[in-house]
């Protein structure tokens, strides 16, 4: 499920990327632990907001533990449907987090990604916008200018 | 997670973030304890006490779940157009670390009614998540007490 619904690019981007980060050594825990991380960082987060670089690390961290709780999933076979409703579940506090102290036009934007999770769902097709991406680009943007 | 410590919680968060928590305490009060309310038809169908009932994740119902923080943040954007932004960042963050906390600790049915199948962090085992948030619960509380006598004195 995590994989086969995902859109044609994505699913050649993540092959490449696989294909490199699954060689390294990675600790042998529990990815659902990882994915629930990314909840306590996106608090942090919010409460660095006035440190600017703060904030960015902490931001750049829940995006890297979202990543690693995949990497660690494929790495030991622990892939599994439950896995996967974690891991969107977890993407969605997340941002909801996130977006919470900053509403205009991240928290729309956000509304719309939890429909989006819920139909990509029910349609086994994997169709979610990387808003917190994007988010560290414009934060980052925001941070220099 | 019992309501004491989901209203400590978010007000702690809250206070940390926008450092405005006890003028809008009563809200976050009201929005951190809202989502519970899904657990009355559980409590009302079950018979049982409420010292001996066990809140888990069958006791709850899709506005507990993804479905609940969909319809969630759709209503707060919409009331975001007309709304103090302070006051809709305050309810926002109230419910949202609700579910998060909720999601944390406990065991969930994150997709709900689409999926039945029930999710586990693995960071609390069951048997010590009653000492756990008793314990959370006395010392955000405390936390809780001194910003808020800080206030009033």
């Amino acid at each position: 499920m995590a994989e086969h619904g995902k859109l044609c690019f994505v699913k050649k981007m993540r092959k490449v990327t696989d294909h490199v980060f699954l060689k390294m050594p990675l600790p042998r825990v529990n990815p659902n632990m990882v994915s629930g991380l990314s909840l306590v960082t996106s608090v942090f987060f919010l409460l660095t907001l006035n440190s600017a670089i703060l904030a960015f690390s902490f931001l750049l961290l829940t995006l890297l533990l979202d990543w690693f709780d995949g990497l660690i999933a494929k790495k030991h076979n622990l892939c599994s449907e439950e896995g996967y409703m974690v891991d969107i579940t977890a993407d969605r506090l997340s941002e909801g987090i996130i977006f919470s102290a900053f509403l205009f036009p991240w928290f729309h934007l956000f509304a719309l990604n939890t429909v989006l999770t819920m139909l990509s769902f029910s349609r086994k097709k994997h169709v979610i916008i990387p808003l917190r991406h994007i988010f560290l680009v414009f934060f980052l943007l925001t941070v220099i200018f | 997670m019992n309501i004491l410590l989901h209203f400590f919680l978010n007000y702690l968060v809250i206070e940390l973030v926008f450092g405005n928590a006890w003028a809008y305490a009563p809200i976050i009060f009201v929005f951190s304890i809202l989502i519970d309310l899904d657990h009355i038809p559980y409590t009302l169908k079950t018979g049982r006490s409420l010292a001996k009932k066990r809140f888990g994740s069958e006791s709850r119902t899709r506005f507990h779940e993804m479905y609940g923080l969909a319809l969630v943040s759709i209503i707060i954007s919409v009331s975001s157009l007309f709304l103090e932004t302070a006051l809709v960042q305050v309810i926002a963050l109230s419910l949202i670390l609700h579910l998060a906390a909720d999601f944390f600790l406990g065991k969930t049915r994150p997709l709900y009614p689409i999926s039945k199948k029930e999710v586990f962090l693995g960071f609390c085992e069951q048997k010590y998540r009653i000492p756990l948030e008793t314990v959370l619960t006395l010392i955000l509380g405390g936390l809780v007490w001194l910003n808020m006598a800080s206030f009033v004195l």
